[in-house]
């Protein structure tokens, strides 16, 4: 757990707002090379980080992983006097949790705001009902309007901040598990196979642009042209008032298995029998419509590609206390380097 | 430029029927250019040979508008359409339109609608016939008809028009193809079709293309009266480079290259982000492997209007922006 734990830490310690992925590059690349999994890494123009471990046989067939690498953030529209700022989401974020929360401006340099936010004594009666506006809100810098025009401008991304906090049970909080955390599962996975047995190449895509529209994982799955994909990204764990849908969806209870119209039904079943057989607990879920992940832009990349999704229970998705339990970013890795092991992968 | 301009904004180019406009870009431009072909979309793509022939710039305009088309001929003789495209219904009735083939007509709403009611299906054709059977001999269900072209000066540097979107930026387009030095890279000029229902022209034809730098030539809404909140660009603020719209976010690495181009050149230049509304940068963007994409943006108040208004020097700002990319590159 605490190699796992320490890729997790790595992974989550920059941002990467949906759109300026390449802000993480020159961090995230030399740590994923200093791995030493993948024979051949490369970036691309929509922002994915992709890694290929290569067989060595002629023409085999690709087995791909994909996590997505952005987070959910906002966009700097206007600089105001007093030093504040207003900003456009980027990506789905509900404007009731910003207010007094804290945030990074990735200017020139990186500095810190905070959501400004009215105290009760100055609100009139009924105000905290109100529906609120992201455009309506502002960030305080604290710094005078001429001093911040020197380090930000219309368009400088803005993201919550990245610190990790250990909670009891090997529960885990941070800013964005979705999807870093898949990431980390991946490469934590990676580390664990037996890379002599391969009989097909394995690549990992941890794709841009996926909060703002999938791009990342279309062109990247388009560029390394798989047989086979598995997608791994977070699903909402049942809390307190969670639809039924998710109800039966527990954190510490294993890796969610995504049944949908959106991933392939087959191999789904073979993933299944496999955590079966090694003993790696799972839960099941069924997306009758969109799964809201990088399946669907797998799928149906180029001739189409038949998609597992591997899903692991999450709380609090697209805030800054993201709720994970590790034993099922654990069992997840388990799960997948047991796939990879499957010596019959490359035969049907 | 402004004789292009006046050229265009006359022209007939509804979404899915650019035919005519199309032909009238070709003529302009197949002398300029190293090879010109029309996709099986109706998209035009012209190619310009560039210094370094291993990286590729495509550059889209959309050369369709929003329109109307006929869905029924009423036994009175009025026809009743559908919209093409986001129209805006208000704006548009009561003003003159026409087919393509030519007949006039006015765009009407239905008897004793109230003004805050009238949407597009309230929205009639009248053509002057009485029975549906004159009105046949005139129009076919299927016919398609925009708000006629008009296009006038207004004091200082500005002009209105219909259909500014996106008709100016093939002028600019046209205008950096005819005046540009030798490209950086193998720079396709590409016209696009149905930007207007869903980017239809610009996804196979980033395909066929596979850029590995993308431009965009759209416009974008500038405010002019009542509550300015929610916008960024000024009407005669320069060139819009845009930040991101609610289809993609424009690659960072090509933001900063404009910027800097618009600042070693002394162009006038603006951030734009724009919160509802897409462009065809996404799909040049997520083609293929992907390439790194942008749009540059030409202020514009009342879009989607019969009255979409723009500013002379934010016109010229757009294309030095655009020419200073297509000589310099990366």
């Amino acid at each position: 757990m605490n190699a796992l734990y320490e890729i997790i830490q790595n992974l989550t310690s920059y941002s990467g707002v949906s759109g300026f992925e390449s802000m993480s590059f020159q961090t995230l690349c030399p740590y994923i090379k200093s791995l030493n999994l993948f024979d051949e890494t490369g970036t691309t123009p929509v922002g994915s980080f992709y890694g290929i471990i290569r067989c060595g046989k002629e023409n085999a067939p690709m087995l791909l992983l994909d996590a997505h690498l952005d987070t959910v953030g906002f966009v700097v529209t206007e600089l105001c006097d007093g030093g504040f700022l207003r900003v456009a989401p980027v990506g789905g974020i509900a404007p009731k949790i910003l207010p007094s929360s804290i945030v990074n401006i990735y200017g020139k340099k990186t500095i810190k705001g905070v959501f400004a936010s009215k105290p009760p004594h100055l609100q009139s009666a009924g105000e905290s009902e109100q529906k609120m506006d992201i455009a309506d809100l502002s960030i305080d810098t604290g710094l005078p309007l001429e001093e911040l025009k020197d380090i930000v401008r219309i368009g400088t991304p803005v993201g919550f901040p990245c610190e990790l906090q250990k909670m009891l049970n090997d529960n885990l909080a941070g800013a964005s598990f979705d999807d870093r955390l898949c990431g980390a599962i991946i490469l934590r996975a990676l580390q664990t196979i037996d890379k002599s047995q391969l009989n097909y190449d394995i690549a990992f895509q941890f794709s841009g642009n996926e909060e703002t529209g999938y791009k990342g994982a279309m062109t990247t799955a388009y560029r390394l042209n798989p047989e086979k994909a598995i997608v791994i990204d977070v699903t909402h764990a049942n809390v307190p008032g969670a639809p039924d849908v998710f109800k039966d969806i527990h954190a510490g209870k294993g890796s969610v298995i995504t049944l949908s119209p959106q991933t392939n039904r087959a191999f789904t079943k073979q993933v299944i029998s496999i955590a079966e057989n090694n003993g790696i607990p799972y839960q099941l879920s069924a997306f009758p419509i969109r799964t809201g992940t990088n399946s669907n832009a797998v799928q149906t990349t180029r001739n189409g590609i038949p998609v597992c999704l591997i899903s692991v229970p999450l709380k609090n998705m697209h805030t800054m206390s993201e709720v994970v339990n590790l034993n099922d970013a654990l069992n997840t890795a388990k799960l997948i380097a047991a796939v990879i092991n499957q010596k019959e992968q490359s035969n049907d | 430029m402004l004789n292009i301009m006046k050229k265009y904004q006359n022209a007939f180019s509804v979404s899915g029927f650019e035919t005519q406009l199309a032909n009238i870009i070709i003529e302009d431009i197949k002398d300029k250019v190293d090879s010109i072909e029309t996709d099986a979309l109706g998209n035009v793509i012209a190619l310009k040979k560039g210094k370094d022939s291993s990286k590729k710039l495509m550059i889209a305009a959309h050369m369709d508008e929003i329109g109307f088309m006929v869905v029924n001929i009423e036994s009175n003789g009025m026809l009743r359409v559908a919209n093409i495209g986001g129209i805006n219904a208000i704006a548009s009735s009561y003003h003159n339109v026409k087919f393509q083939n030519g007949v006039n007509g006015i765009l009407v709403v239905e008897d004793g609608t109230k003004a805050a009611d009238i949407n597009s299906n309230k929205l009639f054709v009248d053509i002057g016939c009485d029975t549906a059977e004159k009105a046949k001999r005139k129009v076919s269900v299927g016919d398609v008809c925009a708000v006629s072209p008009m296009i006038k000066k207004l004091s200082s540097k500005r002009y209105t028009s219909k259909a500014f979107d996106d008709r100016i930026c093939c002028t600019i387009s046209t205008y950096a193809a005819l005046n540009c030095d030798t490209p950086a890279y193998d720079t396709y000029f590409v016209y696009t079709v149905q930007e207007e229902v869903g980017c239809r022209g610009a996804k196979p034809s980033s395909f066929a293309i596979m850029p590995d730098y993308s431009i965009a030539m759209d416009i974008t809404p500038a405010p002019a009266c009542g509550n300015p909140n929610h916008f960024t660009v000024k009407l005669g603020g320069g060139a819009a480079i845009k930040i991101k719209d609610s289809s993609v976010i424009c690659s960072p690495t090509m933001v900063d290259r404009l910027t800097e181009l618009a600042k070693e050149n002394d162009i006038k230049y603006q951030y734009e982000v724009l919160l509802a509304g897409g462009t065809d940068t996404s799909q040049m963007q997520i083609a293929g492997s992907g390439s790194h994409a942008c749009c540059i943006s030409i202020p514009t108040r009342y879009t989607h209007s019969p009255v979409e208004t723009i500013d002379i020097d934010d016109l010229y700002a757009c294309a030095k922006l655009l020419i200073a990319f297509i000589e310099k590159g990366m």
